[in-house]
């Protein structure tokens, strides 16, 4: 119980106040949506995990150091024993490339490490490279939490007699075991490096090897090496596309995905297109990937039709992101202008009724319109696109699939496309067009609102207050407005900034810290005052980037300088062998 | 100066009551931050007493607050002119009370970002002085509760009764002219300005020096000083863009004003103070009175403190974090922002003014309607946050205002264990038009007694020992339902303790697979109507189980005589838990009397078929000791053999069925019959580890103990088991 230990009297005393700090995410769309949906389509592939041979070599490290050295009189504990073969494969890696880098990235520490390789003489001490410590974030503690996910190691439940929270006895990291598909992978592995000679280096007293030796480490450890040879790469496949028994039902979902990604890729690269995200995004969401030149239809086979629509979801998230994000962006940079004295939101959604907007957000759209912006309903403004309907239902939904295609000028990606550029950042229409773009997402998704797909997404809201998903805010918008389509955009904005950006924000900043100093926006009476900027609009798919990595390291998949992004000619047999099984599942 | 963080001052002794006043409120702010503060966090009762056109203002903004007139009552306040201002708080402690009067709101900007003035004073009830403070400002809440809503203004005025009964120390029995260095003062006693001019006490004053965000648009405060004192100075704090001081108004008298601008501050200032300096002496008030005559004409509701000897503390508001600096009039320019005004301009044409759920399920409920049309229909929707749809829509009388009272279903607020919202939905034509929705004041559940999920020590005492644990699970369960309950038995953990080395430090290493993987089923949120999915039948085998698992089975593995009270603790609370819900119809029998055949075997024997093992605890503590004598006594100590024996009696009770017929063998003809294979082998265990039988008596404690029968069923357990017996 707190004691009182304040004085027994405070006179006349100035508030202290919480500074604002540095801000992420400020409505956690990212955290508590995108991540939370991509965690499910790629599970246990992370924005930090896109080096397969890391999944692989963790467990070796593990391995290694149980068998060869722990219980030596000078074995180092186990999480040192990693960190030292990681710096070894940094290292003979940079060896192997003559001071370069990895070509694919994600070599964790490489930047120091060609430091230390440039400036190297002919032997690599690793009891002294261990005190230097290429990386303050080592890979294992990246890649631990997937590999734990993947089956890699026996979990808490497997180990009889555990306990809870309190009460256990204190496992530490040493208390690791691999799994037995950890410790066969380990041993594929394995296989390729135990008889070099910086391998036993490793383990020796001294810990010491020529470069040389730990350019052969790289040779054969390396993570780009994996998509050429090693034993442990067929396992690895295995594993990332769910052919080996694991736990929980996310796998095959990831299964799903990758193998989608790569129909796509091979789909694409066949007619002279290289996957990338956005055309990955196009494909699921619009069926068809697009730019100013051309345009390609994607067929999507019907065993992956399931995993496509849940990325569409992904994608609604994502747009609805933008959009909401962006609003944020210019609330921030609208109120800075206005220091201490801050602004009304009734006088900041003012301006979007403004006739400068009105011509821009024409010039933007590609049609005139009439009136004023603020007066327009989403109805109105949509039926210039020709998605003419009074009620927003199932049927106005679809019209948006057929009349707003990708990259038409009021689709949601030519809008991301608009907003992102900043033209209209510090102006009115920098808050009309996120605008447009929320209700178009919105409008688009109403026809998935009540199906499973729809229910899906619905299900990332833990929390109906604080995570906000594309069913939510039509529900929050319907309860406003009865009929949010039909209602003027003044109106929507208005509630809009209020409900979804400032509250939300001020809430999120108290799930961030507990002192709410994550916060850029202060509300004072009826005047909103901002601390600080903010320009970081959507984080767009980190985790499918990671997924593309992943798919080249496991030899499926290529980046050719020529022909751009491709599977290999094993790909190909390996996605038509795969989607085999999946029809016949 | 050291700055004072608001909600520091709130790390207290849990209140008994707290009263707290704001103009405006920020619900997501208060729920967040402040009601986390270890005062309000775990106090009995809490009032928020705030304006009231702020409050319907609050209601259409769709704010999230999840505890609201749930774990605390908002209590709007209509003043009979202007509006209700005070930032004015009584904590009410066991100990003393804390009476805090400054300037700031109840919002996130008031209390963590604009610069604001803050008094605070710890209260014991033998410091006159500051008693009087208290019992000025549970004065002033008593006179706010009749311009309060009716319903809630009830609550609070009853409230406020009853803890003047229990803390007579809070009510004056006269003021009288008793007058400390700091007395409070209130509009509510007439006007602040009066206040002002008695504290002169006729001394003709040299300065005024005012600090204040909002100023009369004529500038009527500072000319009739400067009419009353003509040789008066008057110096004016003020900060660009943010203070609205009417330049044009004070133009005529600018000779006698000086201009200070804050300089170095990032924050907007929203402090409010008025010094006075004399011959004989400097004296202030500061609180929420803004330097305008709504504020010191008694037009609004406004809380101050009048401070003598105030010279220093004002001086030092300025020493060096601020600084302020003299500028001309024509440098200044001022805020577009209006001093707080009555807004009686309601937007909504739907409106509830109070809903309040009794504890007998009764919704009594307040509303108005300014439709231009005659709805056909007017009902009354409720739903949790994040339902789309309502759940229940109650048909109540088409009148433009008046009150009705409804009967809401068990069922329908069955699972609803926070926040609930009602809204009015009108149908006119073919239009429907739906109210902001309004928290429904849950009046059962507002107080949180001691012996409630807020009493920190049952809650740590089941959690140490389990012992109170089914008295605890019935008090969760009056207040937050079924799955209030099962949600608390899937975290409940009791503690486990073999006498070892103790608890290590440190955060605990752990695989686990986390899989994010959800059916495509629609969150609770999005269902219209929800299901009680909540089992608690599963929620106790579960606990039941791991509680087996891995505190029962592990004492036996262990087999260390010091854990031998932690492992009486688990078992009989597992035996008590499983009986009295056995008893409810939630618990089914057969599952019963497995699972404490099983812990019988466990705390004895151990078990050993071909698909379980277990060691048993008497065992294992035998093998480790190799000393029955010391067994013996331990187990004497802790009437060890009297609780498992009392465990086995429940169990025969519970599988005993008159008139029972067997498929194999003799059916028992009567309880003491019953499981003869486990009494035998009970039997065995205790002679071969030369311990003696229990005595009746012991036996019949322990089953007192448990708190689970009536007198009337222990005599028959006593006949049953024990008539015979020897």
């Amino acid at each position: 119980m707190a004691k009182n230990t304040q004085p027994s009297q405070i006179l006349l005393r100035w508030s202290d106040h919480v500074p604002s700090t540095d801000v992420q995410d400020p409505l956690g769309l990212g955290l508590r949506g995108s991540t939370r949906l991509a965690s499910r389509l790629l599970y246990c592939i992370t924005s930090i995990t896109p080096r397969a041979r890391y999944f692989s070599f963790i467990p070796w490290c593990i391995f290694d150091h149980t068998e060869r050295e722990k219980g030596l009189p000078y074995a180092f504990g186990l999480r040192d024993g990693i960190i030292l073969r990681e710096q070894a494969l940094t290292l003979g890696s940079i060896a192997f490339y003559e001071g370069e880098a990895d070509p694919g990235g994600g070599l964790v520490g490489s930047r120091e490490a060609r430091k230390w390789y440039a400036n190297s003489g002919e032997y690599a001490d690793f009891k002294k490279i261990m005190k230097k410590q290429f990386s303050k974030n080592h890979a294992v503690g990246a890649y631990l939490n997937s590999l734990v996910n993947l089956g890699m190691f026996k979990t808490d439940a497997e180990k009889p007699d555990t306990d809870d929270e309190e009460t256990q006895e204190e496992l530490t990291f040493d208390d690791i075991q691999l799994s037995e598909v950890g410790i066969e992978l380990a041993k594929h592995f394995d296989r390729k490096v135990s008889s070099l000679t910086a391998t036993k280096a490793l383990n020796a007293k001294d810990r010491t090897c020529t470069v040389e030796s730990l350019k052969d480490f790289g040779r054969y450890a390396g993570l780009s090496e994996l998509s050429q040879q090693g034993a442990d790469r067929e396992l690895l496949r295995d594993i990332f596309f769910a052919k080996v028994e694991t736990k929980g039902e996310s796998h095959p979902v990831r299964r799903l995905s990758l193998l989608l990604t790569m129909q796509l890729c091979h789909q694409l690269s066949v007619e002279g297109w290289a996957l990338d995200e956005p055309g990955f995004c196009g494909a699921v969401y619009f069926d068809e990937v697009c730019n100013e030149e051309r345009r390609l239809s994607v067929s999507i086979p019907k065993p992956l039709a399931d995993i496509a629509m849940r990325w569409r979801m992904f994608y609604f998230h994502h747009f609805m992101a933008v959009a909401l994000e962006a609003l944020f962006a210019w609330l921030v940079s609208q109120l800075s202008n206005h220091g201490l004295a801050g602004q009304t939101v009734p006088n900041l959604v003012r301006q979007i009724s403004e006739r400068a907007v009105t011509k821009q957000v024409s010039e933007v759209i590609g049609v005139q319109i009439v009136g004023n912006f603020g007066d327009l309903t989403p109805s109105q403004l949509f039926a210039l696109a020709g998605v003419s309907v009074q009620n927003l239902d199932v049927t106005a939904s679809k019209l948006f699939d057929q009349k707003l295609t990708s990259l038409s000028s009021m689709a949601e990606d030519s809008l991301e496309s608009v907003i992102r550029g900043g033209e209209h950042h510090f102006g009115p229409t920098g808050l009309a067009l996120p605008m447009i773009l929320l209700a178009g997402t919105l409008a688009r998704f109403s026809q998935w609102e009540t199906t499973d797909y729809g229910k899906w997404l619905a299900n990332v809201a833990n929390d109906p207050y604080l995570d906000l998903v594309p069913p939510l805010i039509t529900t929050g918008l319907t309860r406003r407005f009865s009929d949010w389509w039909n209602t003027p955009f003044s109106e929507l904005t208005s509630f809009v900034l209020t409900r979804y950006i400032i509250q939300q924000h001020q809430s999120m900043s108290y799930e961030k810290t507990w002192s709410g100093e994550r916060c850029l926006l202060q509300v004072d009476g009826d005047k909103v005052v901002s601390t600080g900027g903010f320009d970081k609009i959507g984080l767009g798919n980190p985790r499918l980037r990671s997924s593309f990595q992943i798919l080249v390291d496991l030899g499926l998949m290529e980046d050719d300088e020529e022909s751009g992004r491709k599977l290999t000619p094993e790909g190909q047999i390996f996605l038509s062998v795969e989607l085999g099984d999946e029809a016949i599942t | 100066m050291k700055f004072i963080d608001f909600s520091s001052l709130l790390e207290s002794t849990p209140a008994q009551l707290a009263v707290l006043s704001t103009f405006q409120f920020d619900p997501d702010y208060f729920e967040r931050r402040l009601l986390r503060c270890s005062a309000l966090l775990k106090a009995r009762r809490i009032l928020i007493f705030m304006d009231a056109s702020q409050w319907f203002k609050l209601l259409r903004q769709d704010v999230p607050a999840r505890f609201m007139n749930r774990r605390y009552l908002v209590v709007p306040v209509r003043p009979k002119k202007g509006v209700f201002h005070p930032k004015l708080s009584l904590l009410v402690r066991d100990d003393g009370g804390h009476v805090l009067c400054g300037s700031n709101n109840l919002t996130r900007s008031g209390c963590t970002s604009n610069l604001e003035l803050i008094n605070s004073f710890q209260i014991t009830p033998e410091s006159s002085d500051e008693v009087l403070l208290a019992q000025q400002a549970y004065q002033f809440f008593t006179l706010v509760c009749d311009d309060a809503e009716q319903e809630t203004g009830r609550i609070a005025r009853q409230w406020l009764k009853e803890i003047g009964t229990a803390f007579p120390w809070l009510v004056p029995d006269n003021f009288g002219d008793r007058n400390g260095p700091v007395q409070l003062i209130h509009s509510y006693e007439g006007s602040l300005w009066d206040r002002v001019v008695n504290a002169l006490n006729g001394a003709t004053p040299k300065r005024f020096f005012v600090i204040s965000p909002f100023f009369d648009q004529d500038g009527e405060l500072a000319h009739r000083i400067l009419k009353l004192w003509p040789k008066c100075k008057l110096e004016i704090v003020v900060q660009q863009l943010t203070s609205n001081l009417p330049v044009a108004a004070i133009r005529s008298i600018e000779k006698s004003i000086t201009l200070s601008e804050l300089r170095n501050s990032s924050r907007r200032l929203h402090a409010k103070l008025l010094m006075w300096e004399t011959p004989k002496g400097v004296g202030c008030v500061a609180g929420s009175a803004n330097f305008t005559t709504a504020a010191f004409d008694a037009r609004n509701v406004e809380t101050c403190l009048l401070m003598s000897e105030a010279g220093q503390i004002v001086d030092d508001l300025f020493d060096g974090h601020f600084v302020k600096r003299t500028i001309k009039i024509d440098e200044f320019e001022p805020g577009t922002e209006n001093a707080p005004e009555s807004d009686d301009s309601d937007e909504s044409s739907l409106q509830i003014t109070c809903a309040l759920l009794a504890e007998s399920g009764e919704l009594q409920v307040s509303y108005r309607h300014k439709l231009k049309e005659s709805p056909t229909s007017l009902r009354l929707a409720i739903r949790t946050p994040g339902e789309p749809r309502p759940r229940a829509s109650l048909e109540i009388p088409i009148r433009s205002k008046g009150s009705t009272t409804l009967k809401i279903s068990d069922a329908t607020l069955k699972d609803a264990n926070g926040t609930i919202l009602a809204s009015l939905v009108a149908e006119v034509g073919d239009r429907r038009e739906e109210s902001p929705p309004f928290w429904i004041i849950q009046e059962g559940k507002l107080t949180h007694e001691p012996s409630g999920e807020g009493s920190s020590s049952s809650k740590s005492k089941v959690e140490e020992t389990g012992e109170g644990l089914t008295e605890f699970l019935e008090v969760l369960g009056k207040r937050d339902g079924v799955a209030g309950v099962v949600e608390y038995l899937r975290h409940l953990n009791i503690r486990f303790n073999d006498g070892g080395s103790g608890l290590k430090a440190g955060r605990r290493f752990r695989i686990r697979v986390r899989d994010p993987f959800r059916a495509d089923e629609a969150p609770e949120w999005l269902l219209n109507a929800k299901e009680d999915k909540a089992d608690l039948a599963d929620a106790i085998y579960d606990f039941v189980d791991r509680h087996e698992k891995q505190r029962l089975r592990k004492h036996a593995k262990r087999g260390n005589i010091n854990g031998m009270e932690n492992f009486l603790d688990v078992f009989t609370s597992l035996v008590r838990l499983l009986y009295v819900y056995h008893v409810r119809g939630v618990v089914n029998r057969n599952k019963l009397i497995g699972r404490f055949c099983k812990y019988l075997q466990i705390a004895t024997y151990g078990i050993e078929t071909s698909q379980d093992y277990s060691e048993g605890y008497l065992y294992s503590v035998y093998d480790n000791l190799g000393d029955a004598d010391y067994l013996q006594e331990v187990c004497k100590e802790l009437n060890f053999l009297g609780q498992i024996r009392a465990a086995l009696l429940i169990v025969q009770r519970v599988r005993y069925i008159p008139g029972e017929s067997a498929t194999w063998g003799t059916p028992p003809s009567r309880p003491r019959e019953c499981l003869p294979d486990h009494c035998k082998e009970l039997r065995e265990s205790i002679g071969e580890l030369e311990l003696n039988e229990p005595p009746s008596s012991d036996i019949m404690k322990a089953l007192s103990d448990y708190n689970v029968f009536t007198v009337v069923e222990l005599a028959e357990i006593e006949k049953e088991f024990f008539g015979q017996r020897h």
